[in-house]
Parts: C-alpha cells; sequence; structure tokens
C-alpha cells in the first residue's frame, strides 16, 4: 500500500496498540498532526502547555504502566523542551519513543529555521536515536525503536523525521507485532550455588530496586525473601515492591533510608543486590558498602555489573525469570538473632513527632495513603517532600510510587501526574510536590484541567527550595543562598484561574477536610499545605558518608 | 595498573555511529589515544580500532557499555601476542645539499622510505609497530623535523 509518511507513522503507531500520544504540534510536524486527525478516533492525542510537560506524561504513562510511552514534537525548540524528560527515562530506565519532527532533508545542516541536531542532542541520554531519510524505511524503523525501547533494559528512543519524509509517499505493509521473548537463565549450577548461599548464610538481606518494577518481579521476590525468611531493603525506585508494612520490608535505604536498612546492609553476610546499580545515593562511599558481605548482583544489563561497586557473584538476566529459580530452591530459615538484631536497630530509627495543630509531613502522606486505598498512585516532584512521600507513602504495589529518581527533574509531577492519570483512569492519581518544583511546571494544571484530566495536587508550601536549604543548614552554615523564596502567590486564585479547585490547609483537621473534599470533587484540586521552613528531611546520611556519619536530628 | 588496550570494533556502517561511541567513550570518562576507521571488504559493516589507558575493570567496563550500542556487532580486547598491530608515520625533515646522505642512510636502516622531496625537505614513510616507530622518533631527533603525523594502531587478530 502506498502512503504519505505522516500516514504510515501513524499506522505503525496503532500496530504497537498506541492509544495514546502526547505532543505539541508545530511547522515541521504539520504533516504528522495531520495524520492525527484524520485518526483522532482510535488515537488520542493530548496538548499539554510545554513539550517538556509532554515528555514527562509520556513517561508518567510508561512507568505506571510498564507500556511504551509515546511524545510528539516538532523540529528546533519543540524537540530541545523534550531533552529534559527524555534524559529522566533514560536515568530512570524507562521506556517511552519520542518522535520529533525536522526540517526538510535538503534544508539539513544550513541553520535553518527551527533545525537542532536533535539526535546529537540527545546521544548520550537515549538508548538509540534514528534519523529517518527514506520514507521506506519508516515503518521499520518505529518498529525497531518500540522493540528497542522495551528490550532488555528499558529506556527512551528518539525517532527524527525530516518533514518532506512525512509528505513523501512510501510501502507500508502492516506487520503483526510480536512482544520480545525473555531471555531463559541457563546457569542451573550458579542458581543452585546462590541458594546455598542463602540457606547457609546467617544474616542475608535483599537490596531490590527499579529493576525488579520493570521485571514485574514483585511475586517472586516476596516467595523468595518469604520462603527463605530474608528481610528486605529497596531503593527510591523499588517503593511498592513489597507492601509498606510486610514484617520482611525493612523500607527504603540510602542518603534518606532508614538507619536500620542502612545497618542491615552495613551488617549482613550476603547481599542480594537486585535490579539495582549501587547508585551513588545508596552506596555513597563504594569502599566500605557491605563492606561484610559477599555481593550477589542479578541485573539485565551486564555493563551495570562492577560498575561501581566490585561483586562476589553476577547474574544477568530476568529479575522475574532469576528470583522464580532461587526462591524454589532456597529452604526456610528462622535466622533469629539477625531478626532479632534488625527489630533492635529498628527500635532506634529516627521518629517523627506527630502535632496535629500544624502540618507534619510525614502526618500529610498518612491521611493521603489512608484515604487512597492500595489502587491510589503518589506522583512527586523532586525535593523534600519527595524524600517525606517516599519515606510515608504506605504503598503496597509496584508502580503506584512515580518519581523521577535517576536525575531528580524538580517540575517532573505534574506532566507525569497527568500520563499516570490518562493510563490509571480508574484510579486516584495524587501528585505530591513543594512550591519548588511546582512552580516549575504548574502550567500542566492547565492540560489536566482542559482535558478532563483529574489530579489531586497536595503542595507542601514552605516558601522556600527546602532540600537544598536543609543542605546550607547542615553544610554551610545556615547561609540560605537564593533559597529563602518567601513568594507571594496566591494558590487558591491560581487554581481558580486555571479553572481547577484550590484549598489552603495549616493543620492537620484542614487538610483532612480538604483532601475528602478533593476526592469527591470533579475536577482537579490544589491542596496548599503550608509547611515550617525548617521542617528537614531526616535520617541524613551526607554524601560520601556512611551509616556511621548519619544525621538524626 | 593502568595499561594500554587496543579495541577493536566491528559496527554497522551507518551515518553517526562513530559519534556515537567516540560520545560514549568520552561520557564515560575515558580518553582515547589513537583512533582509525575504515570500511570493511563488506561495505555495510566498519571497523574501528582505538586505543586508550585503563586498567581491567575499566576496559571490563568500556566493553561492556561499547557492546549495547546498537550499531555495534562485535568488540573485544585486541591481545598483543595474538594481533597484528601496525601504524603509519610520516615525517618531514629539514634537508641541505650535505645531510641527504645521512637521511638515506638512517631511512634504509629503517626500511622506510623517502615519498616526497623538495629542495629543502623529504618526507619519510614508515609502517611498523608502535615501538618501531617510537624508536625511529627518538633517532630522527639528530635532523630537524619540521612536521610529523602517525595514524595510530590498526590491528587485525591473526
Amino acid at each position: 500500500m502506498m502512503m504519505k509518511g505522516a500516514e504510515i507513522l501513524v499506522k505503525a503507531l496503532l500496530e504497537q496498540g498506541v492509544e495514546v500520544v502526547f505532543g505539541y504540534p508545530g511547522g515541521s510536524v504539520l504533516e504528522i498532526y495531520d495524520a492525527l486527525y484524520k485518526h483522532q478516533d482510535e488515537i488520542r492525542h493530548i496538548i499539554t502547555s510545554h513539550e517538556q510537560g509532554a515528555s514527562f506524561a509520556a513517561e508518567g504513562y510508561a512507568k505506571s504502566t510498564g507500556k511504551v510511552g509515546v511524545a510528539i514534537a516538532t523540529s528546533g525548540p519543540g524537540a530541545t523542551n523534550l531533552v529534559t524528560g527524555i534524559a529522566d527515562c533514560y536515568l530512570d530506565s524507562v521506556p517511552v519513543v519520542f518522535i520529533t519532527g525536522n526540517v526538510s532533508t535538503s534544508l539539513i545542516g544550513k541553520d535553518s529555521f527551527q533545525e537542532t541536531y536533535i539526535t546529537g542532542i540527545t546521544m548520550p541520554i537515549t538508548k538509540h536515536n534514528f534519523v529517518v531519510r527514506d520514507v521506506n524505511e519508516l515503518a521499520n524503523t518505529v518498529r525497531e525503536a518500540f522493540r528497542i525501547a522495551k528490550e532488555g533494559r528499558p529506556g527512551p528512543v528518539l525517532i527524527d523525521i525530516p518533514k518532506d519524509v512525512t509528505i513523501k509517499k512510501g510501502v507500508y505493509n502492516p506487520e503483526k507485532i510480536e512482544e520480545p521473548e525473555i531471555l531463559k537463565y541457563k546457569n542451573d549450577k550458579l542458581i543452585s550455588e546462590i541458594a546455598d548461599l542463602i540457606n547457609k548464610s546467617k544474616r542475608p538481606v535483599v537490596y531490590c530496586g527499579g529493576g525488579v518494577v520493570a521485571s514485574d518481579a514483585s511475586d517472586e521476590l516476596r516467595l523468595l525473601v518469604e520462603k527463605a525468611n530474608v528481610p528486605a531493603t529497596y531503593t527510591l525506585m523499588g517503593s511498592g515492591l513489597l507492601g509498606y508494612e510486610e514484617k520482611l520490608n525493612l523500607g527504603m535505604v540510602g542518603m534518606h533510608g532508614h538507619a536500620s536498612s542502612n545497618n542491615a546492609i552495613d551488617h549482613c553476610d550476603l547481599l542480594l543486590a537486585v535490579g539495582v546499580r549501587f547508585d551513588d545515593r545508596v552506596a555513597s562511599n563504594v569502599k566500605k558498602f557491605a563492606k561484610n558481605a559477599k555481593i550477589i548482583h542479578i541485573d539485565i544489563d551486564a555493563s551495570e555489573i562492577n560498575k561501581n561497586v566490585i561483586v562476589d557473584y553476577s547474574l544477568v538476566g530476568d529479575a522475574k525469570d532469576i528470583l522464580g529459580l532461587i526462591a524454589e530452591k532456597v529452604q526456610p530459615n528462622e535466622r533469629k538473632e539477625w531478626m532479632d538484631q534488625i527489630r533492635e536497630w529498628q527500635k532506634e530509627d529516627y521518629k517523627p513527632t506527630d502535632d496535629d495543630s500544624v502540618l507534619k509531613p510525614h502526618q500529610i502522606m498518612k491521611v493521603i495513603s489512608d484515604n487512597i486505598g492500595e489502587d491510589g498512585i503518589i506522583v512527586t516532584d523532586v525535593g523534600q517532600h519527595q524524600m517525606w512521600a517516599a519515606q510515608y507513602n504506605g504503598r503496597v504495589k509496584s508502580r503506584h510510587f512515580i518519581t523521577s529518581g535517576g536525575l531528580g527533574a524538580m517540575g517532573f509531577g505534574y506532566g507525569a501526574a497527568i500520563g499516570t492519570k490518562v493510563a490509571n483512569p480508574d484510579k486516584t492519581v495524587i501528585h505530591v510536590t513543594g512550591d519548588g518544583s511546582f512552580n516549575m511546571n504548574l502550567n500542566e494544571v492547565i492540560t489536566a484541567v482542559n482535558n478532563g484530566i483529574k489530579i489531586i495536587t497536595v503542595l507542601f508550601n514552605n516558601k522556600a527550595l527546602g532540600m537544598v536549604r536543609q543542605w546550607q543548614h547542615h553544610f554551610y552554615g545556615d547561609r540560605f543562598s537564593q533559597t529563602d523564596l518567601f513568594r507571594k502567590t496566591d494558590y487558591l486564585k491560581l487554581a481558580d484561574a486555571f479553572g481547577a479547585k484550590g484549598y489552603h490547609c495549616e493543620n492537620l483537621s484542614e487538610f483532612k477536610e480538604a483532601f475528602k473534599e478533593a476526592l469527591d470533587a470533579d475536577t482537579s484540586v490544589i491542596i496548599e499545605c503550608v509547611i515550617d521552613r525548617d521542617e528537614r528531611v531526616l535520617p541524613l546520611i551526607p554524601a560520601g558518608g556512611t551509616i556511621e556519619d548519619i544525621i538524626m536530628d | 595498573m593502568e595499561k594500554r588496550e587496543v579495541i577493536s570494533l566491528i559496527v554497522k556502517n551507518y551515518y553517526g555511529v562513530l559519534g556515537r561511541i567516540v560520545t560514549l567513550i568520552g561520557r564515560r570518562g575515558y580518553n582515547i589515544d589513537t583512533l582509525t576507521v575504515s570500511e570493511t571488504n563488506y561495505k555495510e559493516i566498519s571497523r574501528i580500532t582505538l586505543t586508550t589507558k585503563a586498567d581491567t575493570s575499566n576496559i571490563d567496563h568500556i566493553i561492556a557499555q561499547i557492546r549495547k550500542l546498537e550499531e555495534v556487532i562485535d568488540v573485544f580486547v585486541m591481545e598483543p601476542e595474538k594481533a597484528v598491530m601496525r601504524e603509519l608515520l610520516l615525517m618531514k625533515i629539514g634537508m641541505d645539499a650535505n645531510n641527504l646522505g645521512k637521511i638515506k642512510d638512517f631511512v634504509d636502516i629503517y626500511r622506510a622510505s623517502i615519498v616526497d622531496l623538495s629542495p629543502t625537505s623529504v618526507v619519510i614513510q614508515l609502517a611498523g609497530k608502535s615501538s618501531t616507530i617510537d624508536g625511529f622518533i627518538t633517532m630522527a631527533e639528530e635532523f630537524e623535523i619540521l612536521e610529523m603525523c602517525r595514524t595510530g594502531i590498526t590491528a587485525l587478530s591473526r
């Protein structure tokens, strides 16, 4: 069948089962938008206020479902505005296909109007990228892009399409898409050896993260830890893999993790690291990380093995497959001494004090968690609120805590919440943010309101850039350079102006009431919570430090 | 301990592939000392030979990262005893009527050749192992070296 490139593109997206795309039109993608217009009954297009919002929306869609997200932007500024979202997907291994228009091939390289070399710009932050120079290669390029995005360790892929390629006619033959096969782990001997190590270990700990989420291996993980009675810690990206209050779940590890979780890793004799990358927010001091332990690393990406911390055993493969195989061979083991020791450490953990007369972050999170049930999804921005949300989110399922981990991109939250809600229309989506992050991309409230996408924003307003301010408190002698903002924004009026509903709360009962009303509201809501600017995220292990350097108050 | 490693890459001959590899290595914090690229006997496949200084764990890391690139068909470290490694040197030396004979003798000892002659200079070509070329350059210092360049290593396993 002969058809225009733009039509081939849309057909190829439909082939992949794409139901929704996020984007923003422009000169170089006029043909693509014309094809989307024709197919509007088959593909929903959501226009954001800014391409960065579209990039985060596609990411939220992918993070909350595991499906491939799609974002479209025009050439030049449209494409460059996607860059932060692409980098975020790269650092958190999220499958998103980004489609950019470009100037016609005859104009490429001539600094034409709205021309950027976006494949060059995104080379280090994509799993792969393509320039389509021949319309007859377009369909296969889209297929390749989706395959690469989801195969193995997922990641972002960019397809740059010059305008003339969208206009020219080419051949399109439909193809049936097959899901990439999961490679079965073959080394039975090593599996037995690992199971044996776990069985013999007196003080084992699991350290799991985003890779376990990506491989949808929550059940296999639980089977293993419960059968062998191995306590488990998780990274920020592993939130919800085990139930928040499950007995063997020690909670988050790392810079703002529990002292007890960090102590468990420090004292364990066997560390089972699954789908994690020993990043500096967890393994702050690589020389002293799990210094008493034999380390086993399970990861699908061979280049992660021995990258930051040298390990004793490595198994490269799919976490779901490998955890399942190990779980079969482990044996029950009480490990009373070890569990008792951990319980002792837990007694010493940092515990925030309640105060109903003001708004305490952990109490706000508890109200949210208690009211949204186990299917509610919490999406955060980046900063103090993000860490409070991570510490007290109460989530019991994976893909129900959506955050910008590796890149730590302020402004991520609102767009991501939109994508999450679009992908999960029946679930409550809560956007937890701070005033710093919210101010970066609050224009996306417009997108939510105008598309009937209901987001409840809980805005932790301390009128400061709290996380940086906290570091200035601990490490820069309270010299609060550019972090005491005292912005005068009236968030009630702001919500009103955008067509959302606004609340302002100063104590817990006000918040409880506002939150209940928000859940019943038929539009997006912004609940401003006044937070003391001296509230800090605790505990804190300073960069490069160990559990011995932990700051508890 | 750091030593020089020769890495050989078999890659798809696409536009931008060299940029992708160089960007990756640079981004991971390694310096490329030498680099050669050419088409192979299959037009759609290119071979890249590069050298970098790294210790063993770093070299494994570089190789694992390179292997992930879509366009890389194969990548491996060349072991000196199992490979032929050569590079080419071009050197321009200042000449006058008095030292032409001396230059010719020197060139003959190394089995190099004079590939260009002008009234005031000669251009010498030498292909060989890097160590031979290093030696040649040291010995050539008795002459007036005007300009020189070397290609960097290209290599094939035996």
